[in-house]
């Protein structure tokens, strides 16, 4: 069947070669971009500017449009002849001059296309001229698939892209001040994570919490680093690396036992004691709920939910669901490999698809029996499933607080399930 | 447009093209970087949902592109084309595969022989306009799958439904049920309803009809090749001038008092200046604005649109906001996206393209053909006291 070369069952994927590569990339609508437009306004005062061909700008303005903050986002076209030339600094410097005297940024992030890539276009000396003209911090950063495999992905680049505005600000370690890597929107009224480092005497310096540019800067006098989602990583240890800040990979987590070992790495490596005994009891209690409510359903998992497929799966599966799917774009990252190893152990015969596969979007009965779907990716498939998104678009909780998250979610859509085309194409979810 | 805030960039060529094959049960393949295919699958191809596939990506990376492994595609995509039994194969360019001189040319040759599938290219750069792709898709069909054969009476092509353009095939509803209604058989170029073998039926047709900008050379080359005149244009209401100029006969004219107010009207060349006669001959003054030129629309033997004097073409986002908010209009017919750049208000009726908003307003109630098109207008401008 040609589905089999879509999937690999879980007892035999071991190592990334396993992973059932495409030979064509299949990409719907249910797919998500690059997170090249999110990453770059995260940053306080900012405004982006993205230069290319249309083709590529339109993909940038279509999530900018979607998210609700294109103004904060602009696109400067070039042709075919601008681009081999490389003559069109002239026409970015005009168009920079016009965004700085409208919006006033304090940081322009300048972002390049898979063309900049190839053609290995050098904005440094434009970049330093914009800076000293317009007195604004500008970050570059390229949108380049093209580098998938050999370099970070656009999506790290994206993010890492903080790095070279931070790395000439370091003026004295603050020992209580922690970083928190790889948030998109800030942590929820939970707090859970930043309430325990306070706690301890630390304070949370979240990126998307930042006022200003000055507020920003103050990253780089951190002692410490907490990533939560592998996004961070690259920026994370670029800051280990060259400002001596110390990083601990702490990602989100569903199951009771990896959230637990995440603390464990957190206070032995910032050598302090968190009291979350009662936190840990609610949870549990939300286990069970959830528990509840996916015993031996038939479920699929997709790579857009909130933190890792593999751990989703993993916590489920011990909550006694029955994962039949598993939906990723490509091989898992390296800390995703202890999942997969212990759902191994629980449930051998779990699938993973490879969601890029052409083959996958003949037959779309094959999932019929799938009764919830996590991932509105997954969802597209599974069209008699609850499909409940878990989307980092919706969810921003941290620590035991995302058992809690989890049971709501699911109970909600089980409630009043919302059809996986509106979440698409009403609610623009998964973009 | 050069710099773009408020609105999206348009898509290029290769969104035109893939839009163009996407109904005949082929494999599309967009040859460049990983996410080539994506920009067109996630924003402007709606018709993909819970569909077989058909625009996929080459998905090149970066050694894919110093090194040139074009054998590895080639066999790439005749592996897919066999095993997803496609009709046929079609490779177009990207910004990428332009700079470093991809020959889709002969790939697609290559592809020919060795999968037994017929394979073409079509000539793109990825960085000019969706409607020279669509064009450009429309004239290969036609050229090569296209044969002269004798003509049948009373047979109608409606060419360019372009979903870029057109939207939703059954937008077109209105027209194909009045000509059928009037004992034409309608064929739809391109269409759900169809497939390549369909394709030669094109040149029975006594007469084209041009309902988007971007099959204006395919409506020429059949004129000079198969002698078959074209008008471009549709009608919005009984069309009655519309159908004498089909039918060979001298039009009646008619046209409302005239109301003393202003309409502008947004959006592709043919809708804008059809539009444009339904609301003269309703009594309004009508602006409008087209992407690009309509000056080639005057090439077309049968006469039904008149692009002229108020019909602008701006060059960029900033010079359509100014012109949007220095002149007086007393209502704005376009795509919702523009709202974006009004500084005030002014009664607006929606009419999403989505060439301008991608598939944000893909599923909006709304009608512009026929005399359905008539009733949405009348009533929206009605509810404006406009009328």
């Amino acid at each position: 069947m040609l589905i089999d070369k879509t999937r690999v069952k879980i007892k035999n994927f071991k190592t990334p070669d396993d992973f059932p590569f495409s030979p064509l990339e299949a990409t719907g609508p249910n797919v998500s971009g690059w997170g090249v437009v999110e990453t770059t306004l995260l940053l306080p005062n900012s405004v982006s500017l993205m230069v290319g061909p249309k083709t590529c700008l339109r993909h940038s303005a279509f999530m900018a449009h979607a998210r609700g903050f294109y103004e904060n986002f602009y696109m400067l076209e070039i042709d075919e002849n601008e681009l081999i030339m490389e003559s069109h600094f002239e026409k970015l410097e005009k168009t920079v001059e016009e965004i700085v005297k409208k919006r006033k940024p304090e940081i322009l992030i300048l972002a390049g296309t898979c063309c900049d890539y190839i053609l290995g276009t050098d904005y440094s000396e434009t970049i330093k001229k914009l800076e000293k003209k317009f007195q604004i911090a500008v970050l570059y950063t390229v949108m380049a698939p093209l580098s998938i495999g050999s370099k970070p992905s656009p999506f790290e680049l994206a993010y890492t892209a903080l790095y070279d505005f931070l790395k000439g600000k370091k003026r004295k370690t603050q020992d209580d001040l922690v970083n928190v890597l790889g948030t998109f929107i800030p942590f929820d009224e939970s707090g859970e994570l930043c309430e325990a480092l306070k706690s301890n005497g630390l304070q949370c310096m979240e990126i998307p919490k930042t006022e200003n540019i000055r507020e920003l800067s103050l990253m780089s006098d951190a002692k410490f680093s907490i990533t939560v989602h592998p996004l961070g990583n690259v920026l994370a240890s670029k800051l280990e690396k060259n400002l001596g800040i110390r990083n601990v990979f702490a990602p989100i987590s569903y199951s009771l036992e990896e959230i637990e070992k995440n603390y464990e790495k957190i206070e032995k490596n910032l050598n302090l004691s968190f009291n979350l005994e009662n936190k840990r009891k609610e949870a549990q209690k939300y286990s069970q709920a959830v528990s509840n409510l996916v015993k031996n359903k038939k479920i699929a998992i997709g790579t857009s939910v909130y933190g890792s497929a593999f751990e989703l799966a993993l916590a489920l599966s011990k909550m006694g669901a029955e994962i039949k799917a598993i939906f990723v774009r490509n091989a898992p990252k390296p800390f995703e490999w202890e999942y997969i190893k212990k759902l191994r152990k629980i449930d051998p015969d779990v699938f993973v698809y490879n969601l890029s596969h052409p083959y996958l979007y003949e037959n779309y009965e094959f999932f019929s029996d799938i009764e919830i779907t996590y991932g509105v990716d997954a969802g597209i498939f599974c069209k008699n499933a609850v499909n409940v998104p878990l989307s980092r678009y919706q969810l921003n909780s941290y620590g035991y607080s995302n058992l809690k998250k989890l049971f709501e979610e699911t109970e909600k859509n089980l409630n009043n399930p919302i059809d996986n085309y509106e979440w698409i194409y009403e609610k623009n979810l998964l973009i | 447009m050069s710099l773009y805030n408020k609105l999206m960039p348009l898509p290029s060529d290769y969104f035109g093209i893939s839009s163009v094959l996407y109904e005949f049960g082929g494999l599309v393949v967009i040859y460049g970087p990983a996410g080539g295919a994506w920009h067109i699958n996630i924003e402007d191809e709606p018709r993909w949902y819970r569909n077989a596939p058909v625009v996929l990506g080459a998905g090149l990376l970066e050694m894919d592109v110093i090194l040139g492994k074009e054998e590895v595609f080639i066999e790439k995509i005749v592996q897919t084309a066999k095993d997803l039994k496609k009709d046929f194969v079609s490779l177009i360019q990207t910004p990428v595969s332009t700079i470093i001189g991809a020959d889709l040319e002969g790939m697609a040759r290559e592809i020919e022989l060795k999968s037994g599938v017929t394979a073409f290219s079509v000539n793109a750069s990825g960085i000019s306009t969706y409607q020279e792709g669509a064009s450009k898709a429309m004239l290969t069909l036609i050229k090569k799958f296209v044969k002269k054969t004798d003509k049948k009476e009373k047979r109608i092509n409606l060419l360019g439904n372009v979903h870029l353009d057109v939207g939703k095939e059954e937008k077109l509803k209105p027209l194909v049920k009045s000509l059928e209604k009037r004992g034409y058989e309608v064929t739809v170029f391109p269409s759900s309803k169809s497939n390549i073998k369909d394709l030669r039926k094109l040149s029975q047709a006594e007469k084209n009809v041009v309902i988007s900008s971007s099959a204006l050379e395919s409506a020429e080359y059949m004129h000079k090749t198969f002698d078959i005149p074209y008008l471009v244009g549709f009608p919005i209401g009984e069309g009655e001038e519309f159908f004498a100029l089909l039918e060979n006969k001298a039009p009646e004219f008619s046209k409302s008092e005239k109301k003393g107010k202003t309409i502008l009207v947004i959006g592709e060349g043919v809708r804008v200046l059809s539009l444009k006669k339904f609301l003269n001959k309703t009594g309004f003054d009508v602006i409008t604005v087209s992407l690009f030129s309509t000056e080639n629309l005057k090439k077309a033997p049968l006469e039904f649109l008149s692009p002229g004097e108020n019909d602008f073409v701006f060059k960029n986002e900033k010079e359509l906001e100014n012109f949007l908010n220095k002149r007086n209009f007393d209502a704005i017919i376009a795509d919702p996206l523009y709202k974006n750049l009004l500084h005030k208000n002014i009664p607006f009726v929606e009419l999403p393209h989505i060439a301008v908003s991608a598939r944000f307003y893909w599923n909006e109630n709304y009608d512009y053909v026929g005399k359905e098109g008539e009733i949405y207008f009348k009533e929206k401008l009605k509810s404006f006291s406009l009328i």
